[in-house]
């Protein structure tokens, strides 16, 4: 073909460079959350020697599951199109549950079944809500935040629950293997692999993203879009409660006012990892690697003895500059076939 | 504007393209999905710019274009997709950014003259539109007269339209005509891209082919017919623009009785459909055709009615029930309805047909690799995002979506809506395949010609109501108008 020439005087001429420059540009977007991590690991290790150090690791370890299994569960309702603000309220309010009843004395199984099932009911409660009549999830989960909150300091008037028994605070803290890594660790990984496994290779994970891009395509197809988002929001009601009961297992109290704080931090690793806001788009790894950064960074910035009111701040700008990178990375994914 | 080139990573999409309009004419742009002509008006727009050729206007070499210097040029673009702020009134959307100020410091805005403006435009285009009307109150046809008015206000001497027929009904695009040739006697250039050939010729007064992205050719409307024109689109001859292949009509699958729905769009509504042949649906748009379908696929709720399915009553609630026996809709709205546009080709392919709860990933690939041979889904690979493929495969790809499931009764919603010439008959194929295996095809179409060409039997509705039931021998393009615009058409007007 004769065209051929002149495609390649173009091609070198233009195509090239544009070509290498946005491969890298998209490469690097792509993978910048990854790179950011890396980077953090690297440089707190550098200028702090104990940042690797046992005490710092075990720390790590202990922080991390409960604002994981929030991250995780987050994920799944975001991919889904919606958002639970009430997370941390719902977590709180299932771990105040099992603490109350292992202190009256009910055995663990029963109490931990008792607080479960909390955590199921007020995602049945969003649930069911969001889908009956047709409500922004954003708004109604501010307003069960609230409530399940309000609960919560009625129920306690506000003051921890003490004098758990021993299985209560083993629930958590039991050593498994090596000295950093315990029970709760465990259970976090084991929800990790769960839900990754679900949203990749069952039909409910797949569902979970057709009804996140477009719902009415979904429900043109044969899904049951309502039954669908009840689902899902019950099954992160379940996750939020095994949170709330590793952390005031953790702590070893009911804590009323807990969980506020990690809620956040899960909403926004979820984000930073790659998990749109608005549905359909995201994977259970990423957003791993998303609270990751977090939580290495925030615990980079302690060991750095850097002033903790400070240390929230910087935290906040990084979660701000997170979701930037992650605004221009969706431009690039969208704008490749012009 | 004088040998384009234009590269987009991986694409070379123009290749020296050419384009040469004169004063006060309307000229039709022309190709195939893909062939260049939305990629050559982003360019004359502003929206890209080309990387090598020249553009004159009125001699003078404009170089490089913008948006901002595209409007100073006077080039307007009214596009397929509207662009307008639905929550302002008209007046605003026609002069916004640049509102009248009765203090420009204080940004008073001086609504008498904003109003007056407006009105005067109007008056001239000789549309029946007010300059305070809200526009999420006014129907598509009437919007897209709001982004004509746009484009005089701002003194346009070139106005480019894209594709404005593909949500008209046939009295709208009359209308349309009609203010196109007002604004023809006011010495406006036009440049018009249509998949339908039949208004190049109602409208047109000389046309551009592209193929491919190169130019192929520039000839005077009168001077040619319309299988050399599509000769010149797809660069082979279609023998036929319609592949009907006539088959026996065996019996009666589908039975619908006195469907209404609870807003009054469709009305005791019958339709008997059977295995053997194509049911078309004629009407208007807003006759309650797609309404109807939406009904029987139980996407909607019936109000009053009942279904019959080889012979037995079957209650049909919702899409789920409406799928476990057998029946599919392939929606209009391919983007909003039809597809998840951000999911992978292979996840919208198989998406109908997920028996197990843990996926097989290799069967599924299998599956997905099967249709996109068997319907020529062209894509680099199945994990692509559907949202980037073009209208025609994406189509394609629904068709795919239904095909992968035991369905008995395919429902087409326009079915080659901003569907290129060549993709079109590959879709009349499938369809005669179908009807070929025992299937029961009902297609909705605005298309005249396409309802013409391939249907057996055609009903016609109008405001809700089946107002006839032609057969294919005795349809004509003017019988079936005069039933689509039987009895409600004075009220109207």
């Amino acid at each position: 073909m004769n065209e051929k020439i002149d495609d390649k005087i173009v091609q070198e001429k233009n195509t090239k460079t544009i070509l290498e420059g946005f491969k890298f540009k998209s490469l690097f977007l792509k993978y910048s959350i990854y790179l950011v991590l890396v980077v953090l690991i690297i440089t707190f290790s550098i200028v702090s020697p104990d940042f690797l150090g046992a005490a710092n690791a075990s720390n790590f370890f202990r922080q991390i599951p409960t604002v994981g299994i929030l991250t995780v569960a987050l994920t799944m309702v975001l991919v889904t199109g919606g958002v639970d603000l009430s997370i941390g309220a719902i977590a709180a309010f299932s771990g105040c549950t099992v603490a109350y009843l292992a202190v009256k004395g009910v055995s663990a199984p029963i109490a931990i079944i008792g607080g479960l099932l909390a955590g199921g009911f007020w995602g049945l409660f969003n649930g069911i809500l969001i889908t009956k009549f047709k409500l922004e999830s954003f708004i109604l989960t501010m307003g069960t935040t609230y409530l399940v909150r309000g609960l919560i300091l009625f129920f306690t008037n506000g003051i921890y629950i003490k004098g758990v028994p021993d299985w209560f605070y083993n629930l958590s803290n039991t050593e498994v293997g090596i000295s950093i890594i315990h029970t709760n660790t465990v259970v976090f990984f084991i929800i990790i692999i769960i839900i990754a496994y679900l949203m990749k290779n069952t039909r409910f994970g797949r569902y979970c993203y057709v009804v996140g891009s477009n719902k009415e395509a979904g429900r043109l197809s044969g899904i049951n879009v309502n039954k669908h988002i009840i689902k899902v929001y019950a099954i992160e009601g379940v996750l939020a409660a095994i949170a709330g009961i590793l952390l005031m297992s953790s702590i070893n109290v009911g804590a009323p006012s807990e969980v506020s704080g990690p809620d956040l931090f899960a909403l926004a690793g979820a984000i930073m990892g790659g998990v749109q806001f608005g549905g359909g788009i995201g994977t259970v790894g990423g957003a791993m690697v998303g609270i990751f950064t977090i939580q290495v960074f925030q615990s980079g910035l302690a060991i750095l003895g850097i002033n903790s009111f400070l240390q929230q701040a910087v935290t906040g700008a990084v979660i701000i500059l997170a979701i930037v990178v992650d605004f221009y990375r969706k431009g690039s994914l969208f704008k490749k076939k012009d | 504007m004088k040998n384009i080139h234009k590269t987009f990573p991986g694409v070379y999409a123009l290749k020296g393209v050419q384009l040469e309009i004169r004063r006060g004419e309307v000229h039709a742009l022309l190709g195939e999905n893909g062939a260049g002509k939305s990629t050559l008006m982003k360019i004359l727009g502003g929206v890209h710019r080309q990387d090598e050729g020249q553009i004159f206007i009125e001699g003078v070499d404009c170089g490089v274009i913008n948006p901002t210097k595209a409007a100073q040029l006077g080039i307007g673009f009214v596009h397929q997709e509207l662009n307008l702020s639905e929550t302002l009134t008209v007046a605003e959307n026609v002069y916004m950014g640049r509102l009248p100020y009765k203090n420009k410091l204080l940004g008073i805005v001086d609504y008498k003259k904003l109003y007056d403006d407006t009105d005067s435009i109007i008056k001239k285009l000789g549309i029946d539109i007010k300059s305070t009307d809200l526009v999420m109150q006014l129907p598509t046809a009437k919007k897209q007269m709001v982004e004509i008015a746009k484009a005089i206000s701002l003194n346009a001497k070139i106005i480019i339209f894209d594709e404005p027929t593909t949500s008209l009904s046939q009295r709208d695009v009359e209308n349309l005509f009609k203010v196109i040739k007002t604004l023809k006697k006011e010495n406006v250039s036009i440049i018009y891209i249509s998949h339908r050939l039949k208004e190049v010729f109602d409208i047109c007064d000389r046309a551009t082919v592209l193929r491919d992205g190169t130019y192929i050719e520039n000839c005077e409307v009168k001077d040619i017919n319309q299988e050399k024109l599509i000769n010149m689109m797809v660069g082979r001859d279609l023998t036929e623009l319609f592949p009907k292949e006539i088959f026996e009509p065996k019996e009666y699958v589908l039975e619908v009785e006195g469907f209404s729905d609870y807003f009054g769009r469709v009305r005791d509504v019958s339709l008997k459909a059977r295995k053997g042949e194509i049911l078309g649906l004629a009407g208007l748009v807003g006759s309650g055709r797609t309404e109807f379908m939406r009904l029987v696929f139980g996407a909607d709720r019936i109000s009053k009615g009942k279904m019959l399915l080889n012979g037995k009553e079957v209650k049909i609630n919702s899409p789920i029930d409406a799928i476990s026996n057998g029946i599919c809709l392939l929606t209009e709205d391919r983007k909003n309805q039809g597809l998840s546009l951000v999911m992978s080709v292979l996840d919208n392919i198989t998406l109908t047909n997920l028996k197990n709860f843990i996926l097989d990933h290799k069967k599924l690939k299998d599956t997905g690799a099967r249709f996109k041979e068997a319907l020529e889904i062209k894509t680099a690979n199945l994990d692509v995002m559907a949202g980037t493929l073009s209208g025609g495969n994406q189509q394609k790809l629904i068709l795919a979506k239904w095909l992968n499931t035991d369905s008995d009764i395919f429902i087409f919603d326009e079915p080659t809506k901003g569907i290129d010439v060549g993709t079109k008959a590959e879709i009349y194929h499938i369809m005669n395949d179908l009807v070929r295996k025992d299937k029961v095809v009902i297609m909705v179409s605005s298309e005249l010609p396409e309802l013409l060409g391939m249907s057996d039997r055609i009903y016609v509705m109008c405001e809700g109501k089946i107002t006839g039931e032609l057969n294919r021998a005795e349809a004509t393009q003017e019988e079936i108008m005069k039933l689509a615009t039987l009895g409600g058409i004075d009220k109207d007007e």
